[in-house]
């Protein structure tokens, strides 16, 4: 399983999703390569820009956005997620196959590959790269992912080109393990894993001609504070319809600015070429004033992030306030009809411009194989949600104040990141919502990492307004928050006893990982979001669109519902004559 | 008095009647949210929106009226608490001995070296979330001022240094006067013309602290509303480039600004002192730019 990446704002999106193939075979499953190539014109310069600067370019160890964007281009893995259809593709991997059981995956290189210093690739480089992750000295994120079944899988090289992968346990998402786990030189770091230094080799610091991968590009110049400079691998191993290696472009420049606001500043002034997640109103207002003769305007749809208000289910409060709170937040009536009385419509009209999918389930009808499009949209009311309150013993007191059993009147504090001005204007819309019910909600903006800090660690608060972005399409990306043992599990991160309703949850999703036929796969999903919008854990709001602009004349642009957004296809982005920078 | 003095004043109490009565002067409830009619310029329809809508669709100029009575009721009180305890704590380091002189100045040293926007986001994130708005608005107030104590204290302490080594102070210490005379009738008083040209300096400041401390979202919450809240949606790049009206609390704040006679005042820091009869001796004789 993967971690999602939190983020208070920024979304990804695409409202056609193919169906994912692999997790819809039965029985032994195979990948190969596609037999055609790309097509495109060699040359030219792509500049894009990033919000932050990568922290390190160890794909051992990268955990932020940035790293792992700066560090795709230069790397490779076995199999990837297709970033567009969420299908798995092959990369250095020519096929694999998958015995019945998910459990065992043969894996065949493809043949000549090389590494961007030119030295071979071989399925000793592959072997050290997944022990390597596997090393807890290490500290590697994706370890846990790994260990399927709580034990480390057995790797074994059976010659050059073919390996084995024998993991602990059936794993269903089968192949989607070797996304993002990329292959590094065994002689380049093979002493820093030896003497324990692993983790903190490849910092950012580096020089550029140690960086060593089989990505589409090397890094040529990385200028802290203002730009990273990549150029064409000559040694990548991926052809166009012609057999020449890719990638088309020459280079790719990355350059940083701090948020969307000067990013769209800089898309209008001409420095940039390709801005990927905006903001829906920004979106809006640069295809008001940029001319469409120069620049391509994409709204994909919704993404696969969701939005929601998110109560402190917890119980073992010692503050006698919190305590109260959180016993009129463990009410599912209370929290449904704090989900009646949120006004998705007015969220999506105005803080995204109508943009964005309004949303009643964890899962974004975008993430079309999983998505259960036959779960009830109750429309917002009022009515509906006093009387949901008054079912669960709450009364309008004085002045209209909404007042539980012991007439204490209804308050509560929303946290909302404070960088994420979409964030606080559905606090907004919030809080006159639940005013209308007579509730009392005092908005308290905190910097990010406090946010977190308070909802996953010191538990203190009452309700948060979060978002979840996904790592996969595939359920197993959500364990981490479904299972009530799960660190991302938000709404009672250390639960002391569990509802009935968690313990199916935990049980679906179990038998969810292990469960090899796809439909059953899919069933216990749906079970999952059935409960999830009976109970309401998370109050789901809505999920923003993907929205893109690009300046006309880059080829084969596909933007991506996964990170790295932008450069989803950067070994077979082209420029046409015209559009060469 | 000139009479272009006497204008900017009558202009600035008006101005700050104006905030003062803000609940009785504005249209609508600061906070309710028309969202039919979001985004909208000004017009004066049904309903009237004289200064247009933000957009959620709440009145931009009850919003205006009701942040200024906050963001200045905030600045006026921080830059009045900095004021008092710097001003109390730097004539102490003035007046006592050299190890506590030293102590207190380290401490407020490292005040005036720390950035105190982390210092406050820091504060902040380790407070108790369940804060009632009218207390979070005076605990950040009392941060403001605790934090802004750098400059009043060495002003006082300066003013009470040299007021020390005056011929009046040798003086009276000739005469037998005890320390707590010396420090009650002479040091004191030398400290307050300086300290009250430095409070009219310091009010902008704390405003505008106030203001950039809700705009980057750090202050207080909605539904309360400040110049800040209010000025924080120019941060989206739509309502920069197009909806001039979302300006109004700069207009505010730049007028208030303005009219705040700080130059004319800090030049002549005997003026209070004249106002306040205080000695002829120690009139005037201390003030010095604020650090």
């Amino acid at each position: 399983m993967k971690s999602p990446r939190w983020r208070g704002w920024q979304v990804a999106g695409l409202a056609l999703l193919a169906c994912v193939a692999s997790d819809f075979a039965i029985g032994a499953v195979a990948g190969s390569a596609a037999a055609s190539g790309p097509t495109g014109r060699f040359g030219g310069t792509l500049v894009v820009s990033q919000r932050a600067e990568p922290r390190t370019f160890n794909p051992f160890t990268a955990l932020d956005v940035p790293s792992r964007d700066a560090i795709r281009l230069l790397m490779a893995d076995l199999v990837s997620i297709d970033r567009s259809d969420l299908g798995t593709v092959p990369a250095l991997a020519e096929s694999w196959t998958i015995d019945p059981d998910r459990r065992t995956l043969d894996v065949v290189l493809r043949p000549g590959l090389r590494f961007s210093d030119g030295s071979p690739l071989t399925t000793d480089d592959v072997v050290f790269s997944l022990e390597a992750h596997l090393d807890p000295r290490v500290g590697s994120p994706q370890r846990e992912s790994l260990a399927v079944g709580g034990r480390p899988p057995r790797i074994v090289r059976l010659d050059e080109r073919r390996l084995r992968i024998e993991l602990a346990a059936t794993y269903a998402p089968g192949e989607r393990l070797l996304d993002s786990i990329f292959v590094v030189p065994r002689r380049l770091l093979e002493p820093r894993l030896r003497d324990g230094s692993l983790g903190t080799a490849w910092g950012p610091g580096t020089p550029v001609g140690e960086l060593v991968g089989a990505g589409p590009y090397r890094l040529q110049a990385y200028e802290p504070g203002k730009r990273l400079v990549y150029e064409r691998n000559p040694h990548y191993w991926k052809r166009d319809e012609g057999g020449r290696r890719l990638p088309f472009l020459d280079r790719i420049e990355i350059r940083f600015f701090g948020d969307a606001e000067s990013e769209a500043l800089q898309l209008r002034a001409g420095q940039i070429d390709l801005l990927a997640r905006l903001p829906a109103k920004t979106f809006s207002a640069l295809q008001q004033r940029l001319p469409a003769s120069r620049y391509r305007f994409q709204d994909a749809g919704p993404g696969l992030d969701y939005h929601f208000l998110v109560f402190n289910l917890g119980s073992g409060a010692t503050d006698a306030t919190q305590r109260r709170r959180q016993g009129w937040f463990r009410d599912p009536r209370f929290r449904r009809a704090v989900s009646q009385a949120a006004d998705r419509d007015a969220i999506v009209r105005l803080v995204y411009d109508g943009r964005a999918a309004p949303i009643w389930q964890p899962v974004s009808p975008a993430n079309r194989p999983w998505f259960d499009a036959s779960l009830p949209r109750p429309s917002h009311s009022i009515v509906a949600a006093r009387q949901d309150l008054a079912a669960a013993g709450f009364r309008v007191g004085a002045e209209g104040a909404l007042v539980d059993r012991d007439g204490v009147a209804v308050t509560f504090t929303l946290l909302a990141n404070s960088a994420n001005p979409q964030h606080l204007k559905i606090a907004a819309i919030l809080t006159q919502d639940l005013r209308s019910l007579g509730i009392g909600v005092q908005v308290v903006p905190l910097e990010f990492r406090s946010l977190l800090d308070r909802v996953l660690s010191r538990r203190d608060h009452d309700a948060a307004l979060m978002a979840l972005a996904p790592g996969d399409s595939d359920p197993a990306s959500e364990m981490n928050v479904w299972l009530s043992s799960g660190r991302s599990h938000v709404w009672d991160p250390q639960p002391a006893q569990n509802p009935d309703w968690q313990l199916e949850i935990d049980a679906l999703m179990r038998s969810q990982l292990v469960t090899t036929d796809p439909r059953q796969r899919r069933r216990a999903y749906q079970r999952v979001q059935q409960v999830a919008q009976r109970e309401m854990p998370l109050v789901c709001l809505v999920s923003p669109h993907m929205l893109t602009v690009v300046r006309r004349g880059l080829r084969n642009f596909r933007p991506g519902l996964l990170p790295p957004f932008a450069l989803a296809d950067a070994d077979v982005l082209s420029w046409d004559e015209n559009g060469t920078r | 008095m000139s009479a272009a003095v006497t204008w900017r004043r009558v202009a600035l109490l008006v101005l700050v009647a104006t905030f003062v009565l803000a609940p009785a002067l504005s249209p609508h409830d600061p906070a309710e949210q028309f969202r039919d009619h979001a985004s909208r310029p000004p017009s004066c329809g049904s309903p009237c929106f004289p200064l247009g809508t933000d957009e959620l669709g709440r009145d931009v100029l009850s919003r205006t009226l009701h942040g200024g009575q906050l963001s200045l009721s905030a600045g006026v009180g921080a830059a009045s608490l900095a004021v008092l305890l710097g001003g109390l704590l730097g004539a102490l380091a003035g007046a006592a001995r050299r190890w506590l002189d030293l102590a207190l100045s380290r401490v407020v040293d490292l005040l005036l070296a720390l950035p105190w926007i982390y210092l406050l986001i820091g504060v902040r994130a380790a407070l108790p979330l369940s804060v009632p708005s009218d207390r979070a608005y005076l605990l950040t107030m009392a941060l403001l001022g605790v934090l802004g104590i750098g400059a009043p204290f060495r002003q006082a302490r300066q003013a009470v240094r040299a007021a020390r080594a005056s011929e009046p102070v040798h003086a009276a210490r000739g005469l037998g006067a005890s320390e707590r005379y010396l420090l009650t009738q002479h040091l004191l008083p030398a400290a307050v013309p300086g300290l009250a040209a430095l409070w009219l300096m310091l009010v902008p400041g704390f405003v505008l602290a106030e203001v950039a401390l809700s705009f980057l979202g750090l202050g207080i919450g909605e539904p309360a509303v400040s110049w800040g809240t209010v000025l924080a949606q120019l941060r989206d790049y739509p309502v920069l480039v197009s909806q001039w009206w979302m300006f109004a609390p700069v207009l505010a704040l730049v007028a208030f600004l303005a009219l705040l006679p700080v130059r004319g005042w800090s030049h002549d820091p005997g003026w209070l002192a004249r106002r306040a009869r205080l000695p002829a001796t120690d009139r005037g004789t201390h003030a010095a730019p604020a650090s």
